[in-house]
């Protein structure tokens, strides 16, 4: 058995070595914007692209590695985040930065994420870091076209208030 | 800058403190590898646990199910009201206590949490064949099944002994019924019969008023085709075989199970009920590897011989 699933493995590792040279550092980058940590991130997309060893044949038939990679990344970290809210359900997810320090002229984006439930989180990613169309995006998070603008909507709403309209706003 | 641009050069200067590990390709091909090893496991784990449910699950649900029986016999008007002598506790318990009241008592300090095994009817089982008969020890077969008769609640399993002069292999196979006080919350069980599969005992029957001479009757085998009765009062004291007067052993088979009989003839008891045993004879040191034992009462006009 140890023979045959090594050799198994060898046969793989070429395909999936590129996959992960052409997409492993965007994925990670993915999955902070999702997160907001880099451990956790990594850990995700390493599990990803085991799952895409392990669904090798079915995905390679279908061509689609990095959709189904992206696809993956995205279903963990809200996992990974609804797992995380479970066990902190007491914490405010998000706390304000006091208005008497300086960081309050600039707002920080991620926190400002976080106030996102994850799943409006991942339509922004997907429309405004990924550049995905609608279409694109309601067939990764496998919702409805109207979905994925509903929630988008409301996230860019969300996003304002939270960041600001001004360019100093941004840091 | 629109809202959007501004949101989009936002997420990528976000994105870009993200820090990709170098060696994330070295994680990766060591998870791949450590796959299979990690799927064998969680494969032997889920046959492991699947055995246990599947030991378990007859078990407790056999402990959960009281079966209900109505009497044997149901009579007519015209007929007399039903014997229920043998479904009275006191005639059907005799180890480690064999009378009602004083089971009572002894039911009070188990309800306080003393003996805790009393509650086991297996338990009870291994302690008798150790203390009452002398074997080793027992080997289960965990089937208990649990029914009641009138208010008498009954347990029913199978036993082997493990002999101290064997090899350590079970011996021959035993049915043991105990019973428990009726209303009994989380009663004590007590030993109410014991019949081995090589010696099958017609008469006496359990819970039945015997008068001497006493009638066993059945079938049986045993080393050199012989078989030893015995009756005992609940003091403990044998009255059968009578020292000087009885043979103290009847024929049955040597290799297969053949019929026997014999009138046993016994002494005044000292209780009004006790038991009687039958035991194979052994080749073996020590106690024999099976026995038969059934419950009885005795008549109030048994007295024949006085006690020597």
């Amino acid at each position: 058995m140890e023979a045959a699933a090594l050799s198994a493995t060898t046969v793989r590792e070429e395909p999936i070595g590129y996959l992960f040279r052409e997409s492993y550092a965007r994925m990670v980058r993915l999955a902070f914007l999702m997160t907001s940590d880099n451990a956790l991130a990594e850990e995700i997309v390493q599990e990803a692209f085991v799952k895409v060893w392990k669904n090798w044949s079915r995905i390679r038939s279908e061509g689609s590695s990095q959709a189904y990679l992206r696809a993956a990344v995205l279903n963990q970290s809200r996992s990974s985040l609804r797992r995380r809210f479970l066990e902190s359900r007491k914490k405010p997810p998000y706390e304000p930065v006091a208005a008497d320090q300086e960081a309050s002229r600039r707002v920080d984006v991620g926190r400002a994420l976080l106030c996102l439930p994850p799943r409006q989180r991942a339509c922004v990613i997907l429309r405004y870091y990924e550049d995905m169309t609608e279409k694109q995006c309601a067939q990764i998070l496998r919702v409805s076209v109207g979905t994925i603008k509903s929630q988008t909507y409301k996230a860019l709403r969300r996003l304002e208030t939270e960041i600001g309209g001004g360019p100093d706003g941004i840091r | 800058m629109g809202f959007d641009d501004r949101l989009k050069q936002l997420l990528e200067e976000r994105a870009g403190e993200a820090t990709p590990s170098p060696e994330a390709w070295e994680h990766i091909q060591r998870r791949l590898r450590m796959r299979p090893y990690v799927r064998a496991l969680a494969i032997a784990i889920s046959i492991a646990a699947i055995a246990g449910i599947a030991f378990a699950a007859p078990r407790i649900l056999d402990r959960s199910r009281v079966t209900i029986l109505t009497p044997a016999s149901t009579p007519s008007p015209t007929e007399a009201p039903p014997d229920t002598s043998g479904i009275e506790f006191s005639n059907n318990a005799f180890w480690p206590l064999s009378d009602e009241e004083t089971a009572r008592q002894y039911q009070a300090k188990i309800d306080d949490g003393a003996d805790p095994w009393m509650r086991d009817p297996e338990q009870v089982a291994e302690r008798f064949a150790v203390a009452f008969i002398g074997w080793k020890s027992i080997v289960s077969s965990h089937d208990v099944t649990y029914d009641e008769v009138g208010t008498l609640r009954r347990a029913t399993f199978h036993i082997r002994p493990i002999l101290a002069a064997g090899n350590g292999r079970p011996g021959p196979q035993h049915t043991i019924r105990l019973v428990a006080l009726p209303k009994a919350e989380n009663p004590g069980w007590y030993i109410s019969e014991l019949v081995s599969d090589n010696i099958v005992l017609d008469q006496p029957l359990q819970a039945s008023e015997i008068t001497s001479p006493v009638t066993a009757k059945g079938r049986g085998v045993g080393f050199e085709a012989t078989l030893n009765p015995e009756v005992r009062d609940d003091s403990g004291t044998k009255l059968h075989p009578r020292i000087g007067k009885d043979p103290g052993y009847i024929m049955a088979g040597a290799t297969e199970i053949q019929p026997f009989e014999a009138a046993l003839e016994y002494n005044t008891p000292t209780t009004p009920r006790g038991i009687v045993i039958v035991v194979s004879a052994s080749g073996l040191e020590g106690p024999s590897a099976d026995w038969t034992i059934v419950r009885v009462r005795f008549a109030t006009t048994a007295t024949t011989s006085p006690a020597p």
